[in-house]
């Protein structure tokens, strides 16, 4: 086994780090079991004409709504491709900062350049390529979900070069984030989650609003606009398979298939209310009572609402806003695979 | 006082940021322009507050400041490097020079000791320091390098009741050190701001700050009496925009609040009873209009403007708040409480 890692529940318990190595391997079969590892994101293949052992390692920690992932790794070329966007369920951003090493990539008619120093931000939405010498990186995954705010600008720089002052302060917080985040508590997530947002935010604005979010075609289209409407209409107690199909102009048949993979959309739908829910009560400048804020998503039942919460989160509303927590309860077993550790779920 | 020590340098002022790019400091104070005999007098004029060598020097040798101030929006954001000295700012000093910013600062390098009820407090590194500028203060800095943010206290509406606790306190220490280290990487990035990332860094430096406050353990503990920290900031706003009626009283406060007048005593309870806080408002606000460069009103004519109608009571109540008469510290205005171009700057709309 590559992988490590504790178990942990408590919120003033550290945040397990998930390891990975290929040097626990036997040396010829390195390359593949990364290959292996990475399997649900790219396509990796190596220069021909190296031989011998492939080294590559990287240490994870799951904070939820967003994913910190130190790596280092020997050079490769890899290949994000339309099957990936489509099957993978991945459809998070890729914030990484180059250490070490040069990459070359392209996404359309985009092409990015890195060196040691550069802030890449990637749509994993979208299929791309690219090459890289032996990298050292720190990246951040961040799912679709959870930033409905952040995520027209984020597309916008998919496959930028992105710079400005405002990047150099993000760059600098993440690498000392990078260092602090070993020692982080799972009650000080929502303040990292809610800081990174802000300051993504402000680093891109400026290049976003240079470019335009309709230059990028959304690759899984219909579905994205249909999260989109869920997300905007979350507190609407209108919203369902019914207004969606007649917003969307599709049949229940087409929306069945696509929130197959989230349960249906009804259980979809659900999970947003939560976790608004779950943002709202765990913020400490919202005085609204529990009540009041379940309410207003929808859940009229408070029994059903506690029982849904706790089973969602692992945690009832009460213990929510007392703790400060928003939404995270890091999963009590390490990942096998890298989509487990992406999209937290666990291969029963 | 030096006319030359710290007045902004020509051609540094906001307007010309635009056309080189990048914004350019607003206030800038060096010593090494001025003789050796003059830096420590120089900056002392410059500083709202009192301050002595803590090195042992005598005053005329050499001494080293070097001071950048940035506007970013309506927050002034200061990088300062000196050798060290103690500082001292009394009551009186807070009440003449009428500041009402928060303020936070880190250190890049060395340290400084603060006086915090009688105990001295050391900050040092991202630990962050978080003080109301119109509190008196007092603290000792070893040689430094610190970064300032001034925030007018309208910017962080909604937490004052929180930040009053924590400021007068070692808790600010306790506020999450990654805002301390946010703090130092855009300290560092001052100089290669262009005009529209800096009004960006303002916006979220607020939202920052308000983040980590918001989570921080007094916050989570004071959230169960919000009610009267959002009243008092109602009452002190509705008092500062009136202070010039006849008919501000307690009975118009509490019309403004709606709320019973029990309840706006027990808003001003901390603060000595409403009465006696709006009569402290307009006493200031007669200062600053009898320090004003326009000598047009007579003492009487303002002091009845703030709704005094008994001058011999009026004098009796300023020299009991301010230390002096009005005539005296109308006639000191332009030495005595002189306003340095860094109070100047800090106070600039």
């Amino acid at each position: 086994m590559g992988i490590t890692g504790r178990t942990t529940v408590d919120c003033s318990s550290r945040i397990r780090a998930d390891r990975f190595t290929t040097v626990t391997q036997q040396r010829r079969d390195q390359f593949a079991y990364w290959k292996e590892w990475v399997a649900p994101l790219v396509d990796i293949e190596r220069d021909e004409s190296t031989e011998g052992g492939y080294f590559a390692s990287a240490r994870g920690h799951d904070l939820g709504s967003l994913h910190f992932a130190s790596s280092s790794m020997d050079p490769m070329q890899y290949r994000h491709t339309e099957d990936h966007v489509r099957a993978s369920g991945i459809d998070h951003w890729c914030l990484a900062i180059l250490k070490r090493g040069n990459e070359i990539s392209r996404a359309g008619d985009r092409v990015l350049t890195s060196s040691a120093g550069s802030l890449q931000v990637r749509s994993f939405a979208y299929p791309f390529v690219g090459r890289s010498d032996g990298t050292s990186s720190a990246c951040l995954f961040l799912s679709r979900d959870n930033f409905p705010d952040i995520s027209d600008m984020l597309d916008a720089v998919h496959h930028i070069g992105v710079t400005g002052s405002l990047v150099e302060v993000l760059k600098e917080y993440i690498i000392t984030l990078e260092d602090y985040i070993k020692t982080l508590r799972v009650s000080e997530i929502s303040l990292v989650v809610e800081s990174l947002t802000l300051l993504l935010s402000a680093a891109l604005k400026p290049a976003a609003n240079n470019i335009g979010v309709a230059e990028m075609p959304i690759a899984a289209g219909r579905f994205n606009l249909a999260r989109k409407y869920i997300q905007r209409y979350l507190a609407s107690p209108d919203l369902g398979a019914n207004s969606i199909c007649r917003t969307l102009g599709i049949s229940r048949r087409q929306l069945y298939y696509l929130f197959e993979r989230h349960g249906g959309v009804e259980k979809f739908i659900r999970q947003r209310r939560l976790a608004a829910c779950c943002k709202a009560i765990a913020d400490p400048m919202d005085h609204r009572l529990i009540n009041t804020i379940a309410c207003s998503y929808g859940f009229t039942n408070q029994a059903l609402f506690s029982r849904q919460f706790r089973a969602a989160y692992g945690f009832s509303p009460t213990e929510a806003r007392a703790a400060g927590l928003s939404g995270h309860r890091p999963e009590p077993s390490p990942p096998k695979t890298f989509s487990e550790w992406l999209l937290r779920t666990r291969g029963s | 006082m030096n006319d030359h020590s710290g007045r902004p340098h020509p051609g540094t002022n906001e307007a010309s940021g635009i056309k080189s790019g990048f914004i350019k400091p607003s206030y800038s104070f060096e010593t090494s322009q001025l003789p050796l005999n003059e830096q420590f007098d120089g900056y002392r004029d410059e500083l709202p507050g009192h301050i002595e060598r803590s090195d042992g020097k005598g005053i005329s040798e050499k001494f080293f400041v070097d001071t950048k101030g940035f506007s970013l929006g309506d927050i002034r954001a200061v990088s300062s490097r000196s050798d060290g000295f103690s500082f001292y700012r009394s009551p009186q000093d807070v009440k003449s020079f009428d500041m009402d910013d928060w303020v936070v600062a880190v250190r890049t390098k060395g340290h400084v000791d603060a006086n915090v009820d009688g105990n001295a407090v050391r900050f040092q590194g991202s630990h962050l320091e978080l003080r109301n500028t119109g509190e008196p203060f007092s603290a000792h800095l070893s040689a430094h390098e610190s970064l300032y943010f001034f925030l007018p206290r309208k910017t962080l509406t909604g937490l004052e009741g929180i930040l009053d606790h924590i400021s007068v306190s070692e808790k600010s220490k306790r506020l999450h050190p990654l805002l301390g280290h946010y703090l130092m990487a855009l300290g560092a990035r001052l100089s290669y701001m262009t005009p529209s990332e800096s009004l960006i860094a303002a916006e979220t430096t607020r939202a920052m700050i308000r983040a980590s406050v918001a989570r921080s353990p007094e916050s989570i503990a004071a959230a169960q009496t919000p009610i009267l920290a959002t009243q008092f900031e109602v009452a002190r706003k509705f008092i500062e925009r009136n202070l010039g009626r006849p008919d501000l009283t307690v009975e118009s406060v509490r019309a403004a609040l709606c709320v019973s007048r029990r309840q706006v005593y027990k808003i001003f309870e901390n603060l000595g009873g409403v009465e006696r806080y709006i009569r402290s408002r307009r006493l200031s606000a007669c200062l600053r209009e009898l320090q004003s460069s326009e000598m047009r009103w007579t003492i009487s004519q303002i002091a009845e403007r703030y709704g005094f109608k008994d001058v011999a009571g009026f004098s009796r109540q300023f020299r009991a708040q301010f230390g002096g008469s009005p005539g005296e510290l109308r006639e000191a205005a332009g030495s005595m409480p002189k306003r340095s171009n860094y109070t100047e700057w800090l106070n600039r709309q």
